[in-house]
This record gives structure tokens, sequence and C-alpha cells, in this order.
């Protein structure tokens, strides 16, 4: 089965007795779900334990997890808003779901840290900037945030080939600018 | 060997658990089922299924009285979100709209908030309430209930009217259409204890919207004839409703020679500005008639004609203020305090508080979203998430929505720039 072609509430449902589809809704989100955290918390250590702590709460509720009307991936992202919050009260990131799965704490160490900073902040990302504001808050909240087109023209109050149009565009102006810049 | 990345070495601790985590448990154990029976989209589609199924629509059956429909967020309350109604405003526009297999009418209410919103309900009429019907329960549509139903809240343009226009399938007794997202009607999904369970099929298409003050009249086709009828209620008010009709689709990205390949979506939206539906034909305005088409543009193909009055925008020198910053005294957030030059009178505005480490490109925004009145002080502490020894920036900006904003009206980014400010935290 190619779980990559699966729509998200099936490889959650799938992942109640096939660890693999887990993997694949991991793949999927992770960097996301990673995006998500290091524009809200300023250490990109801390952006990743949040992820960790989020992906091993998804993970434990997954055996309940049942298809709702709202997207899986909303509800991936509540239980990151959630993760947030908890650290935000406590002053500091919870490992509570990871401790129940007995999962290794991973340790950071400074190569680490600067390879999530590059995945975060790679040079794309500086000449980001200097795109026009539609272009840069569509490339921005397609391929940063994950939203879907249908998400962003709804949110920008345009079409979707409208969107689709300024990610296009976007990108285009990006590869330009970093082959320029090589 | 190529260093794995910390994302890879997650991925491969989470595999592991995952694994552990099914060996431990290999099965849900039922007691966890039976505790959630009303919760589970499974039931809930069931539930309406069977209501649905077993549904009695003669004319001269009394309905019974159930629970109210449900406040999904709670009641409306003055000067926050959509607001709360206006007395006065609250009219029954339609009341007697006949639903083709008979039964209590189809009818829609129109309110306005203290937040300069119009608001919208569509349900089935018994003795003059509104409501949705299961079977031969009536449940009632109580004022201020827009989420989750036929309806909903739309802003006010620069000359207080609402413009909107909603294309949307249903099922008969006036529920909005139960289906998860990306699941076709129809769709048969895994239920509890593996009991298959249909996704109801829709089973009527409703129209319906605010057209505003210029509409004079209105063509909609429906049942395979033309009607033209005058609009209700002095805002353009229409409503249309028949059994389910196929949808118009069209061709979403690549186009292959195999058609098998080929997606295709919805060529209707379920909202715009002005009609854009199969359904409505023709409308005639004070300045024209307008021929309607289909098209995905969230302004509808009646833009030109509708009469939107764009909502007057304020300029930077009349929101530009001093701002001051202080770090609060538990070192865990920054109190922020400016006198507002600009009202927040509605939900077309806000004060947008921007707070950045210097030398970050990471940012907290925070939306002060409640009235103020102009001259008010407003002083607010916003917590830092994660407090870190650093100066920041703290930016306000005014955001509205645009002149002529789209049908969900929502503010408009960056916004005017208010004010600076620089708190010291070392």
């Amino acid at each position: 089965m190619e779980l990559d072609r699966l729509s998200d509430e099936d490889l959650l449902v799938l992942a109640r007795d096939t660890p693999q589809a887990f993997d694949a809704f991991y793949r999927r989100h992770v960097h996301a779900v990673q995006g998500y955290f290091r524009r809200r918390v300023f250490e990109v250590d801390t952006a990743f334990d949040l992820t960790a702590e989020t992906f091993a709460s998804v993970l434990r509720a997954v055996p309940r997890y049942e298809p709702r009307p709202e997207p899986a991936r909303a509800w991936l992202f509540g239980i990151a808003r959630n993760t947030l919050l908890e650290a935000l009260r406590r002053g500091r990131v919870e490992d509570r779901a990871r401790r129940s799965l007995a999962m290794e704490p991973i340790v950071l160490d400074e190569a680490d840290v600067a390879t999530l900073e590059l995945l975060a902040e790679t040079p794309a990302i500086e000449a980001m900037d200097t795109l026009p504001d539609d272009q840069r808050a569509a490339v921005l909240a397609h391929h940063v945030d994950g939203e879907s087109y249908a998400e962003i023209a709804t949110r920008l109050e345009c079409s979707q080939s409208v969107v689709r149009q300024r990610v296009s565009r976007g990108l285009r102006t990006l590869r330009t600018r970093l082959e320029e810049g090589r | 060997m190529p260093r794995e990345t910390p994302i890879e070495r997650l991925g491969r601790e989470l595999q592991a658990a995952a694994v552990r985590q099914l060996a431990a448990e290999p099965s849900v154990p039922s007691h966890r089922h039976r505790r959630w029976p009303g919760r589970t989209l499974a039931a809930t589609l069931l539930a309406a299924v069977t209501v649905t199924g077993a549904a009695s629509w003669a004319a001269t059956s009394l309905l019974s009285s159930g629970s109210p429909v449900p406040f999904q967020r709670g009641a409306p309350i003055a000067g926050q979100a959509h607001g709360a109604p206006i007395p006065g405003t609250v009219k029954l526009l339609a009341d007697d709209v006949a639903d083709p297999d008979g039964g209590p009418p189809w009818g829609l209410r129109y309110w306005e908030t203290d937040r300069k919103y119009a608001c919208v309900q569509v349900g089935r009429v018994d003795r003059g309430k509104l409501g949705q019907v299961s079977g031969k329960v009536f449940h009632e549509l109580r004022l201020g209930v827009t989420r989750g139903i036929l309806g909903g809240c739309f802003a006010l343009d620069g000359g207080g009217h609402a413009f909107t226009a909603i294309h949307t399938d249903s099922l008969r007794g006036a529920q909005a259409t139960v289906c998860p997202e990306g699941f076709m009607p129809g769709t048969v999904l895994k239920g509890l204890h593996g009991r298959k369970v249909r996704c109801p099929e829709p089973e009527r298409t409703i129209d319906f919207g605010l057209l505003g003050p210029n509409a004079q009249r209105l063509t909609y086709r429906a049942g395979g004839r033309e009607r033209t009828v005058a609009p209700l209620g002095g805002v353009g008010a229409y409503l249309v409703v028949q059994r389910r009709i196929k949808p118009v689709t069209r061709e979403y990205g690549f186009h292959h020679r195999d058609p098998k390949l080929n997606l295709r979506g919805p060529a209707e939206p379920y909202l715009a500005l002005t009609p854009a539906s199969q359904v409505m034909q023709r409308i005639t305005y004070k300045n024209g008639t307008c021929v309607v088409r289909i098209t995905t543009s969230p302004y509808g193909s009646c833009n030109v004609q509708a009469g939107f009055v764009p909502i007057p925008q304020p300029r930077v020198a009349d929101v530009r203020t001093p701002v001051r910053a202080f770090a609060a005294p538990d070192g865990r957030g920054i109190r922020v305090r400016f006198r507002a030059r600009q009202a927040v009178i509605d939900g077309r505005s806000g004060y947008d508080i921007e707070l950045r480490p210097v030398g970050s490109r990471n940012v907290l925004t925070q939306t002060y979203a409640h009235n103020v009145k102009a001259g008010d002080l407003v002083h607010t502490t916003i917590d830092l998430p994660l407090p870190r020894r650093a100066a920041y920036t703290i930016v306000v900006r005014y955001r509205m929505v645009r002149p002529r904003p789209g049908p969900y009206a929502t503010l408009a980014y960056p916004g005017l720039l208010v004010g600076r400010a620089r708190v010291d935290m070392r």
C-alpha cells in the first residue's frame, strides 16, 4: 500500500495497527509543526522539544482516534497548541507523553541545533523578505505553515488559482535570487 | 554515512514507540468505545441517518419540541466577536418557502449586531419558530446560533448593508450536511465495532443570501422552472429550496490525457459576496441587471452592480500615538499602554500588538479585539511565551478590513502603524 497517497484521516485510522502509517503521518507534518513552534518560541531546541512532545501525544491518542468533521490536521494542530499552552503555563516543556511511551530523550548537540536552524532558516527564508507582500504571505503559508491552497484562499479572500499563482511566482523569484547569490 | 538529523531521529524514536504501544495494547478496549458513543462522528452520522430515514413529512403531523440547537461557542456577547443582536433589527423575513416534499415550510431570519454584522439563519418553521427537524422532533434555532447551521454573520459595508450569497446542500430537516471534510456525501465510513455507517446524502440544495438594498428582482431556476421574485425585507434577502441538484464541477490542476487522472472539484463557491451558482440566473439592481455566471471569485458575479459601499479607512495620521511599554513586575510579560485615537467599535477593526526580540525575526502578535472608544487608554499585558533576558521592540498597528473586503471580511495585514516602543528585559 502506498501510504503517502492516503489521506491524513486514513493514515491515523491505519496507524492503530500499522506503525508505518504513523511514520508517514509524522513525515508529512513534522516540518509544519516544527515551523509552527519555531515562530512562537525563540529557541530552536525548545521548538523541537515541543514538536517531539506533540507527536508523542498524537501517538498516544492514535488508538482512540476517530475521523471527525474537522480535518485531522486541525486535530494535530489543536494538540500542538495545547502542548504550547501547557508549556507556557508551566514555564517548561512537559515530557509526560514521551515518558509514558518510554521514549529515549533526544539530546541535541551544537550540530543538531545548527541543523534545525538550517532547516528553519535556510537562505530561502532570508530571501523571502525581499518578495512582494502577497507572494511572501502565500509562499510562507503554503510551504512553511503547510496550509492547503483552499485554506489560504479562504483566509486571504481570493481564489485558489490566485494563491497558486502567487506561490508559483514567489518560488520562481526566490529561485532566481538564490541562484544569483551563489 | 550521512549524519541523522534530529527530525529523523525523532521519527525513528516515534516509530519504535508505536511498535511498543501496539505490542502493549493490541486492540482498543471495548469499554473505551462505550464511553463515547454520543461524541463520535460515526454515531452522529448513524443517528442522523436513522432519524432522517424514519422521518415522516406529513403536513398535518404535529412536531414535538426537542432540545434547541446548541450554541457552539456560547451565546452572543455584546462588544465581542460578532456581537449581540440589536433589538428591533430581528426579522423573520421568510416563513412560507415550501419544501418540495411538503412538511413545515422553510424560513429565513435576519438581524444586525452591535459589532456591525448582519446575521442570517435558515431553517424550517413550526408554530412561528425557526428550527431544525429530526424525525418528528423540532429543535428550535435560538437567536444568535450561527455556527454549524445554514446561516452565518457577515460584515456590513460602508453604507450599513450586508452582501452575501450562499449555495450549499443540506438535509431535509435543515441541518447543514454532516460529512467530514474530504469525504464525498454517501461515503461509507467504518463506525463503532466495525459497523459501517454511511455519511448522509444531502437531500436539499439551498441558496440564500443578502443582495443589498439596490436589488429589485431576482430570477432563479428550481425544479426545472425559472421564477422571478422580489427580494425580501429591504436588505435583499432571498431563500431558494429545492431537491438536491448535481453540482457543477470543473477541472483543477493539470490536464492529463487519461481523464481518470484529472482532478475535478466544485465550480460554484459555497460563499461569495454576490450570487455565483447555477441556481441564480439574473438579478436586477437599481443600476443594471446582472446575469449570474458561475465563478470561483469570492466576489461572485454581480460585484459591479451590487452597489457595495466601500468601508471608510483611517489614515496613518489618524492612528499615530505614543506607545509606552514596561516589563511586568514578574518579568514574564510586557505591559503596553497607548491612548487609542481611532475607536474600535465593531468587528471590522482591531489593534495588533507585536513583540519582537531585537535582532530576531521571531515575532509574537496579539490582537486586542475588544471595543475601544476613541481617546480611551488601552493597557494590556502580553505574556512572553518563554521569557528571556533581551531587549524587545513593541509595534502597535491598527488593522481594519479592506475598503471592499471579500465575504469573510478578515482584517487586512499589516495595518497602519500606531507607534513603537522598546523594553529592555536584561
